[in-house]
């Protein structure tokens, strides 16, 4: 499975507040990745990193294969993103919007603005004025703008936000028409644990600007991977244990989280102890949903 | 014997005076029933102004003299002209009975001072200075309270002895406007000196006399 | 960029907000105009009565001229706040309203986005000068027929009407330069903030200041009047004086367009490293 999007130890901060602390994650060619993490835990932050909208104070971003250039602004020929809300010129159509996109992309065939119209099922609407769409419809719009120059991969940041349950199905249903059909990489973000669980393959967690989890949905949502409290005063030896066998962890207050399968854990203890680590409490936290539910509570 | 003398001599002075006074007033007269003889004219004006604070070019037109007081101008453009005092003004002084006092020679011109008898006259004297053409050259008016004109005359075969240009000059008050209405926001109004009086003067060619 | 400049022009031409500039025109000439044809004779009288005392004036004063050179004076205060309502919206108006982060998600870099936009801005403030010109020509000539121009400005010049056309040409363009510099200004302005009335108020904020400073004449401000863009604004009258001071007409120019540039290099500075939040 080839990597579309890779992001690398990426960092930003607001004078002492710490949007972004570190965080890294890849995106496969295909996927529906979940972008899952309380309101204000960085999601939107990042998200607009990857689009050139904020500037990262460091780290690496890469769309297939190539480093994203904020100097040269071609690779966003090959994103479209909703990012919040789905905001448009109010006193100009549906269409007229739309066109303004298509003039600003590579094609030359207009129908394509119908097409995506017809798409997200406001084709009959479409010389109607912005300023008086209901939510949904401009919901429905703003996919159809980040689909209008047929990218690769559509970055949908809360695309459900606002909506009343039969809007939310219908614009889940449309993502994933647009995954299967266009074959379209979406990176969807929410704060909604059952939004994300239901359409995504793949997903990342994140708290106060740092990573929590990452890995398959199923997996990481399966009762059996739970997450564990580790307290080590051997930090620098961890930490090395952890990046050279690739698990994912955060610290807080000397205290080490890892997301763990429960029939496994004495292996890993019995691991850490051999490469003299030295552990003075291991406590098991609680599934990746109780956990974050507990959160968003 | 003395006495007799001096009365001798006064008399003789005096006489001689009014015999002067008399040659002047009818010089005066002759000029002015000259100048009723003059009949309608058209005739092109070419007019300058030389004014501290004004800048115009110089404008062409026509003149239309019906009368001594009787003077129009149909001038291209927006012109400043004599105040029609200053035309009517000098035949004003000899409407009514006038002193006409001969002051001697300046440069083979006659000079002849003019009192007007009438003490409500807007003028309070005028001096002429006539050369032995019998043409006026330069005249100087005083008014009560108009300040004083000066008018300096050039001839040239007209007909009727109608001068081909005259200049007059005359005191003029300094311009000073508000910025607000003039929008002239660089201070330059500050620089004048408010009431300062200079000396403007307009001169008029004419050409082209059609009676 | 001509695609860049065609969409913003676009945007522009559908906005409600752009029509005000030029019905605020249309408002203010037609007033003035009125107000000079009933009332103008008593006005002018009030100017010239000092004239009228030592000279007999021959000639119409009221004529589409001098109604032009007097409604040239708006581009002191009046037509920049009518361009600042525009252009000072051009990028703050687009973030408060969310559709900035829509077409810098587009594949064209930031400074271009600026430019465009900018070029918009100068194009309008262009428009707004040449509806205020044949407006006020147009109506002035229909009211009040043709006729030699009268400045009241160090003295009084009187121009004859047909050396009047060509100074008007220039006095205009040096108003327009003045508008876009205006226009440049508020630009700057919204590239710094997120809503759109700051810079709409900032930049009528720092014009009035400016004028009020340097008009009241302060000795130690002479100094750096000629430098200060305010000052230039009025320049476009010096193409109405009997020998034109053409040094320091270009130097205004020059001053002018330094000021052009280093705004809206400020301008695309920002913008280019600015994090889009909204």
């Amino acid at each position: 499975m080839s990597v579309i999007l890779e992001v690398k130890n990426l960092h930003k901060s607001y004078q002492s507040f710490k949007a972004v602390d570190d965080i890294s994650f890849h995106v496969n060619k295909g996927d529906i990745y979940g972008f899952l993490g309380p309101n204000g835990a960085g999601k939107s932050t990042t998200l607009r990193m990857i689009l050139g909208l904020i500037r990262p104070d460091s780290g690496l971003i890469q769309l297939d294969g190539g480093r994203v250039d904020y100097q040269n602004k071609k690779y966003l020929n090959q994103i479209g993103a909703l990012i919040e809300r789905p905001d448009f010129y109010k006193n100009l159509s549906a269409y007229e919007n739309l066109k303004i996109l298509y003039r600003m992309s590579k094609l030359k065939d207009i129908r394509i603005i119908d097409d995506v119209l017809k798409e997200v099922d406001l084709l009959e609407r479409k010389k109607d004025k912005v300023g008086g769409y209901s939510q949904g419809m401009k919901q429905r719009l703003g996919i159809a703008q980040a689909l209008i120059h047929q990218p690769e991969l559509i970055i949908l940041d809360e695309p459900s936000n606002g909506l009343d349950p039969q809007g939310q199905a219908d614009m889940r249903e449309l993502i994933l028409r647009i995954n299967k059909e266009r074959g379209i990489t979406v990176v969807i973000s929410s704060h909604i644990l059952a939004e994300i669980e239901k359409i995504s393959n793949r997903m990342i967690v994140i708290n106060k600007g740092r990573k929590i989890a990452e890995g398959a949905v199923n997996q990481l949502m399966s009762s059996e991977s739970i997450k564990i409290q580790i307290k080590t005063k051997s930090h620098a030896e961890i930490e090395s244990y952890f990046n050279t066998h690739l698990i994912t962890f955060t610290n807080e207050n000397e205290s080490y989280y890892i997301q763990w399968e429960e029939a496994k854990i004495d292996e890993l203890i019995k691991n850490l102890n051999s490469e003299n680590i030295s552990l003075y409490e291991v406590k098991q936290m609680k599934t990746l949903e109780e956990y974050f539910l507990n959160l968003t509570n | 014997m003395i006495r007799w003398l001096l009365i001798l001599l006064f008399g003789f002075s005096t006489s001689l005076f009014s015999a002067q006074s008399n040659d002047a007033k009818k010089r005066m007269l002759n000029m002015v029933g000259k100048l009723e003889k003059i009949p309608p004219y058209t005739c092109d004006v070419k007019i300058n102004i030389d004014v501290k604070f004004i800048k115009i070019k110089e404008r062409v037109g026509k003149m239309i003299y019906r009368s001594p007081d009787d003077i129009d101008y149909n001038i291209k453009g927006f012109a400043f002209l004599p105040k029609k005092e200053m035309g009517t003004t000098s035949t004003s002084l000899f409407k009514e009975d006038f002193i006409a006092i001969d002051m001697g020679k300046e440069n083979e011109e006659q000079i002849i001072k003019v009192i007007p008898m009438d003490i409500n006259s807007e003028i309070v004297t005028g001096q002429f200075w006539i050369d032995s053409a019998d043409l006026i050259q330069k005249m100087i008016l005083i008014t009560k309270d108009k300040g004083s004109y000066t008018a300096e005359m050039s001839y040239n075969d007209t007909p009727f002895d109608l001068p081909s240009k005259i200049s007059m000059s005359f005191d003029v008050k300094n311009q000073k406007m508000p910025a607000l209405l003039t929008g002239d926001l660089e201070g330059y109004a500050d620089e004048m000196e408010e009431d300062e009086v200079s000396k403007g003067t307009i001169t008029i060619t004419y050409s082209n006399h059609q009676f | 960029m001509i695609r860049l400049i065609n969409i913003e022009l676009f945007k522009i031409v559908k906005r409600p907000r752009t029509y005000i500039g030029f019905l605020a025109i249309f408002l203010i000439v037609g007033a003035l105009q009125l107000a000079m044809y009933f009332e103008g004779e008593e006005l002018i009288s009030i100017a010239i009565q000092n004239l009228e005392n030592d000279f007999r004036l021959e000639g119409k004063i009221i004529n589409a001229n001098l109604l032009t050179y007097l409604l040239l004076n708006s581009i002191i205060i009046h037509i920049p706040i009518l361009i600042c309502l525009v252009t000072g919206d051009a990028i703050a108006g687009e973030a408060a309203s969310g559709t900035l982060r829509l077409i810098l998600q587009r594949p064209f870099k930031r400074t271009e986005i600026y430019i465009a936009k900018a070029i918009t801005g100068f194009l309008y403030a262009i428009a707004l000068m040449v509806f205020l010109a044949t407006m006020t020509y147009g109506l002035g000539m229909l009211l009040f027929g043709s006729g030699d121009l009268i400045v009241l400005r160090r003295g009084v010049t009187v121009i004859a009407s047909d050396d009047v056309s060509w100074r008007f040409f220039y006095a205009f363009c040096s108003g327009t330069l003045s508008m876009i510099v205006v226009a440049s200004l508020s630009m700057m302005i919204s590239s710094f903030v997120n809503n759109a009335i700051g810079p709409i108020v900032g930049t009528i904020a720092i014009l009035i200041g400016l004028n009020i400073i340097f008009t009241l004449g302060a000795p130690i401000f002479k100094d750096i009047l000629p430098y200060v863009f305010t000052s230039h604004f009025i320049k476009w009258q010096y193409f109405f004086d009997f020998d034109i001071d053409k040094l320091a007409l270009q130097q205004s120019v020059m001053v002018q367009f330094i000021y052009i540039l280093i705004f809206n290099l400020i301008g695309i500075w920002n913008f280019s490293r600015k994090d889009i939040l909204t």
